[in-house]
């Protein structure tokens, strides 16, 4: 077995004991929800706590609430399962179910939680490694083996004096289309911000969450009439493997399948979600065409730019940014014919 | 650091632990509770072996810390079977063949308990779903997911409650498996024995260099640790062959690939051992690496073994022609020649590779060589693992004992001395206790001896109906940094690419070559999946190139049964016809080649395998394989057998050809397996040998045993020995059927006459193969043949394939047990089909400078895990239709010959002959990657827009003139 190198484990039964315990850490502790990401990457060495905070004994963290004026609401450490098992969330946000099942696999989906999803550590093959792994490759800015200033590179991009590795979330792609935000606690108070302003580009430091941080709640709001949201994932096989790419999609039509708002949402590509403003300038006020879905994912693709830290090569995923684009799109429009038909 | 006091409810007990924070659920349960049914396959969540059930929802002990569970109804296989009785689940899986080495099995039951209790399991797509995080290497799945839906449907009409059991096959599947479903199967990581010590090797981490210094004095002071070990202190080389005797237990001088081992420690737990090995300092000097075969033929760069007699890095080089070849495509209609390349893979079984070992000090002596040394170790070749420990330690063997205990499977990886066998076994005899090491699931990487990286041209000559004249072959193979058995693999992949067509002529040119990365070596189907996969896809393009059918021209080549191929391979039963037959009929090939969607496809491919290796690989005159049968009192018959049952269930099949032959029930018969002190010589469960020779020792011991018994029953019958038949626990004569005795009471009356009875049987090979020098690889008496069928989809806007369906007939001879003959064929599919789509080792290449030479190093194996390297879900696999062709082999024991490799080999060409035929584009290369298609795709797309202009072109020209 791959021992776990020792740490503190504190289990607080109350959201204020929780941020206590993070407040006074000395920034040596991480938050433990569902374990599916932390624990594995304590086991590589890449997280190296003193401390870590349990949050599972906080019922206040698990519940799914929903109402036509607060839309959705989903505490953080509901599990994925839960998620998607929700009636609520099948009901009125069926693509979020969709996202939640697309997670890895049953069993980790009974543990991972809506938060440790969204809070998730990016990833790269020069880092989810062992140490041995790591220290034969001589470190990266992000494995801090050796400071950025004595020479650390960042192995998929060179080039770059920052770190590229890639946030692979299933859920904030699709969340950040629909607007989602997220409550943040720690001791200074409770801040409501975007759940796009949650992440920054740099796969070092991905998170803007202010020390002692927790995400406690995400806030979805109510869907309009003639909603329209999709989530697609590319992976290599049909279960356990991360996006190769993603995309989360959220778009509001008229009768006449002119759009009025649209948001798409690029993951699995970048160090943070990639919100493609271009395509969706493109798009409103537009009507739904085949020839406008074409124009739209060509833009999505051309906007990103896949980080070289997986096998399959960057043409390709930029290539499938335009076919799940183009997937999700038609979806909407076959949905919305249907419906404006009917 | 301060315990934390919890108690967990596992099994509907309450425990009352002190637990470290970091502990997890896996540990507890293994370690602290002894339920070892809880397994760990990859410790990092991305194979589900761990799994267990909390408040009866699955999920991953590994990931899970004890801590968090407090409180919770924690469910482990072992609390399934209640008051003695299996759960239905057990029984179905049992009834099915729903495992083989029970590596991932309880995961797969408990997980599935899940899912029929939720009411997840309703059809067989949600069961697929459900279960799509277990990971399985042996089944292919199929038998699985038949046994969870049999339970999801019993339990919907009967509320919950059990199997009907009239409707199960009287026949056991396993006569292991009870053990299996239960959890009680103990693998080598199990076992835990008093005042036990744990090891950790530490690696290279360049992939070549020369090795300064080692000091381990810091690693020796660190509190727990109790020995270390280093290179030099076991300098005798070893190597499975004897002609590439280029390993020692630890590196001494050089590091030849970045993972190679070099030091070792033994400690007081997991964590101070891992903490010791880093404490160790190692000076290297690195030396220019050999990464590709285009630079092992490089004749300027450093030599990875000194000994190898090319001037390059060339290990290996071969090449022989049978008959006139150049008269033979003189006498060709059309000669065609193709480039193939098949990617580096490995055999990534559940179970990694674990060594136990325990020395006993001697009693009246200084010196170790005096001890007596135990050895438990999941391995397939305990023989060679005793031989070269005896070498390796310069201890007298009788000294040595290596045990194999259950094997979580090992498709080849398992089937050499490995470096954790010396070191658990070094650093046991200098510390004096017992010292167990387990590969992390990225050291199974390392060790590897996996498929060889091989790029190939074939050139094949045919008459215009498609009889083939003569063929050519080349190949360059990447066997890494160490011998292996690529020797034999260097031989393999000529010598049997003229199965299981006739060719009039043959010529192929072999070169294996070393790199620095990890060793190659044997993998199911031993270095014939790559040719296989280039000829088959090359008798593709003949076919398409001539206008006949893939099948017709597959069918007008077929060799014959009791035949003799040019290069000298003899064959006696040969069932190729009917496998072609079955699988065109089954598939409906004829009603769907040619007729498909475009996107959709069907191919087909064919292969031959040996059943065993007709020469051992060194000399010793002993048998390849023997058993002794001994009957007690009671008429309980046990086997002892040297074969070693990795979980493939060569035991079941050992125990079925003496209960056969003796006229009892399977489960009258034990089997005593792989003991080097208890049981007989056996080689290994390799090259596909042990149910055709350890069979044939085993039958022949029983009908030794039998004579016996015949003989004093004659006697008490007053009929004549000759006139006996052995079946259903009697003894009676077919002419007269009211002279019979039971089996038991002539068991008795032979003791009491001929005192305690036991018979032994061996088996050797006849005299096989040309006499040309290489002959000896290759022949084997008996050879098995296998025919698929592939329909598939491509995805022409990602380049993703959906497997719908594979149709698959095997030629095994007799199936002494028909439930594991079709899940070694459903198995090999399964794994097939990852060699197709998905698997290849990859390495990092060397990016951008630094003072030190390149900022981002070569050679550093990137996938070694579960994660990074993709092994088939049941999701990725589709239905397997396994059908089993019967030729009754001569040789081979009631009949029976190889089923564990042959029914891979076709796999892969099978999948890009539908590819080909679902979208036009031609494949090369193994693995099949989206993008490559996609690359096809649009080559296509110029070539048919460039045929375009050039007709409008010649249609202008035309007009014009």
């Amino acid at each position: 077995m791959i021992p776990l190198p020792r740490f503190e484990l504190h289990s607080p039964k109350t959201l204020a004991e929780a941020i206590a315990a993070l407040a006074h850490s000395n920034g040596g502790a991480n938050i433990l929800a569902g374990g599916t990401d932390l624990i594995a990457n304590i086991k590589h060495g890449v997280a190296k706590p003193e401390r870590v905070v349990w949050l599972g004994k906080l019922p206040e963290m698990r519940a799914i609430s929903f109402t036509p004026e607060l839309g959705l609401r989903i505490g953080a450490m509901c599990t994925l399962n839960e998620i998607a098992a929700s009636s609520s969330v099948q009901q009125y946000y069926p693509a979020i179910a969709e996202a939640a099942n697309s997670v890895a696999s049953p069993a980790i989906r009974n543990c991972a939680t809506l938060g440790g999803n969204l809070c998730q550590d990016t990833r790269c093959f020069y880092y989810n490694q062992s140490e041995f792994w790591r220290s034969a490759l001589g470190g990266c800015i992000k494995a801090r083996i050796l400071p950025a200033s004595n020479g650390a590179i960042c192995h998929a991009t060179p080039g770059l004096a920052k770190c590229a590795a890639v946030f692979c979330s299933d859920l904030a792609p699709l969340l950040i289309a629909l607007s989602a935000s997220v409550k943040l606690m720690n001791q200074r108070g409770e801040r409501t911000i975007d759940l796009a302003e949650l992440y920054r580009d740099d796969g070092a430091n991905h998170l803007t969450l202010q020390p002692g941080e927790i995400v406690t709640e995400v806030s979805i709001p109510t869907a309009e009439p003639n909603q329209f949201s999709v989530y697609k994932k590319l992976r290599d096989r049909r279960s356990i493997d991360f996006a190769l790419v993603n995309v989360g999609l959220n778009i509001v039509l008229d009768s006449e399948l002119t759009c009025r708002h649209a948001k798409i949402v690029i993951g699995a590509v970048q160090s943070i979600p990639v919100e493609i403003q271009t395509a969706e300038a493109i798009f409103v006020n537009h009507r739904l065409t085949t020839e406008l879905i074409g124009r739209v994912a060509e833009e999505a693709a051309s906007a990103v730019t896949p980080v070289p830290n997986v096998d399959e090569p960057v043409g390709y995923r930029k290539r499938m940014v335009r076919v799940l684009v183009e997937r999700a799109l038609s979806e909407i429009w076959s949905r919305a014919s249907k419906k404006s038909t009917s | 650091m301060a315990r934390h006091l919890i108690t967990l409810n596992v099994n509907g007990q309450q425990h009352q632990l002190a637990v470290e924070p970091q502990w997890t659920l896996a540990q507890i349960l293994r370690e602290e509770l002894q339920l070892t049914g809880t397994k760990i396959g990859c410790d990092t969540g991305e194979c589900g072996a761990c799994t267990v059930l909390a408040n009866g929802k699955p999920i991953l002990s590994c990931l899970t810390l004890a801590a968090t569970v407090e409180g919770i109804d924690i469910q482990t296989i072992e609390g399934l079977a209640r008051k003695g009785n299996l759960h239905p689940l057990q029984e179905s899986f049992l009834a099915h063949g729903g495992f083989q080495c029970g590596f991932c099995t309880p995961g797969m039951i408990l997980t599935a308990k899940s899912a029929i209790h939720k009411g997840e399991a309703s059809s067989e797509e949600a069961i697929r779903e459900q279960l799509s995080g277990s990971l399985c290497r042996c089944t292919g799945y199929q038998k699985i997911v038949d046994a969870v839906t049999e339970t999801a449907r019993r339990a919907k009409q009967t509320g919950g409650h059990g199997l009907d059991r009239s409707a199960l096959s009287q026949e056991p599947f396993r006569i292991d498996g009870v053990a299996q479903v239960t959890g009680a199967a103990k693998f080598t990581d199990d076992f835990v024995l008093p005042r036990m010590l744990y090891g950790k090797i530490l690696r290279s981490p360049h992939p070549h260099a020369r090795i300064l210094s080692i000091d381990t004095s810091k690693a020796e002071r660190l509190p727990g640790v109790v020995a270390v070990m280093i290179g030099s202190e076991l300098p005798t080389k070893f190597g499975i062959l004897p002609s590439s005797q280029d390993e020692t237990a630890l590196c001494i001088d050089k590091v030849r690939f970045a993972g190679d081992p070099v030091a070792a420690v033994a400690a007081v737990d997991e964590l101070t051992a891992l903490e010791a090995v880093q404490l160790i300092d190692v000076q290297y000097e690195p030396l220019p690496s050999i990464l590709t075969m285009e630079d092992a033929l490089r004749t300027d760069l450093p030599k990875i073994h000194q000994e190898t007699k090319y001037e390059n890095n060339v290990a290996k080089h071969v090449e022989l022609e049978f008959g006139d070849v150049a008269k033979g495509f003189v006498e060709a209609d059309y000669v065609r020649e193709d480039e193939f390349f098949y990617s580096a893979n490995t055999h990534a079984m559940m179970e990694p590779h674990c060594a136990v070992a325990s020395f006993e000090p001697p009693a009246h002596s200084e010196n170790y060589r005096d001890g007596y040394l135990t050895l438990r170790s999941a391995t397939q070749t305990p023989h060679y693992v005793h031989r070269t420990l005896a070498s390796v330690f310069e201890m007298p063997p009788s000294h040595i004992r290596v045990i194999k205990p259950h094997v979580g499977g090992g498709f080849g990886g398992k089937s050499e001395p490995l470096a954790l066998e010396f070191c658990a076994a070094w650093l046991s005899i200098k510390a004096g206790r017992p010292v167990k090491i387990t590969y992390t699931r990225e050291e199974v990487f390392y060790s590897h001896r996996g498929r060889h990286a091989t790029k190939m041209w074939v050139k094949t000559g045919v008459k215009k109906e498609g009889t083939i004249t003569a063929i050519q072959y080349k190949a360059w193979l990447d066997g890494g940094a160490y011998g292996s058995y690529g020797v034999v693999t260097s031989y393999y992949t000529g010598q049997l690419l003229t199965l299981p067509y006739k060719v009039p002529c043959y010529k192929f040119e072999t070169s294996r070559l070393h790199t620095n990365k990890p060793p190659a070596g044997p993998k199911r189907g031993h270095g014939t999946p790559q040719p296989r996969f280039a000829f088959e896809v090359h008798l593709d393009r003949i076919a398409e190139a001539l206008g006949i059918d893939p099948v017709e021209i597959r069918l007008r080549n077929l060799v014959e049964p009791n035949s003799m191929t040019v290069n000298s391979l003899r064959i006696t039963s040969c069932g190729i016809r009917e496998c072609i037959e079955k699988v065109v009929e089954a598939s409906g090939w004829r009603e769907k080649r040619g007729k498909l969607p475009r996107g959709r496809g069907i191919g087909i491919a064919a292969s031959a395998y040996i059943s065993g290796a007709a020469k051992e690989i060194y000399w010793l005159g002993l048998p390849h394989s023997a058993a002794v049968v001994k009957i007690d009192r009671g008429g309980g018959v046990t086997v002892f057998t040297g074969a070693s049952d990795i979980g493939q269930g060569s035991s079941t099949a050992i125990a079925h050809i003496v209960a056969e032959t003796l006229g009892v029930a399977i489960h009258h018969v034990k089997v005593c397996e792989a003991d080097t002190d208890l049981t007989p010589v056996d080689l290994g469960s390799y090259s596909s040998r042990v149910t055709f020779m350890a069979g044939n020792a085993a039958l022949r011991a029983a009908q030794d045993l039998r004579e016996k018994l015949f003989h004093v029953a004659a006697e008490m019958l007053s009929v004549s020995a000759d006139s006996l038949t052995a079946k259903d626990g009697k003894m009676f004569s077919a002419s007269d059927l009211t002279k019979s005795i039971t089996f038991t009471d002539s068991a008795r009356a032979a003791e009491a006459k001929l005192g305690p009875l036991s018979a032994v049987g061996s088996y050797t090979p006849p005299p096989l193969g040309g006499t040309y020098k290489g002959a000896g690889a290759g022949p084997s008496p008996s050879y098995s043949f296998t025919a698929h069928v592939v329909e598939l989809e491509v995805d022409e806007q990602s380049g993703q394939v959906t497997i719908h369906n594979v149709w698959s007939a095997h030629d095994c001879g007799k199936a002494l047990n028909r439930r594991m003959v079709e899940g070694q064929i459903e198995g090999s599919v399964c794994m097939g089909i990852g060699e197709a789509l998905y698997e290849s080792l990859s390495f990092t290449k060397s990016k951008g400078k630094s003072e030190n030479g390149p900022a981002t190093p070569a050679g550093l194996l990137k996938n070694s895990s579960l994660l990074h390297y993709k092994l088939p879900t049941t999701l990725d696999t589709p239905q397997i239709q396994a059908f089993i062709v019967e030729t009754i082999d001569p040789e081979g024991p009631l009949g029976a010959k190889e089923a564990g490799e042959g029914p891979l080999i076709a796999v892969p060409p099978a999948i890009a002959n539908a590819i080909q035929n679902a979208i036009g584009v031609k494949v090369s290369s193994i693995p099949i990657t989206p993008e490559e298609i996609l690359r096809g795709l649009n080559q296509q797309l110029r070539l048919s827009k460039q045929a375009a202009q050039q007709a409008e072109f010649r249609h202008e020209e035309v007009v014009a003139t």
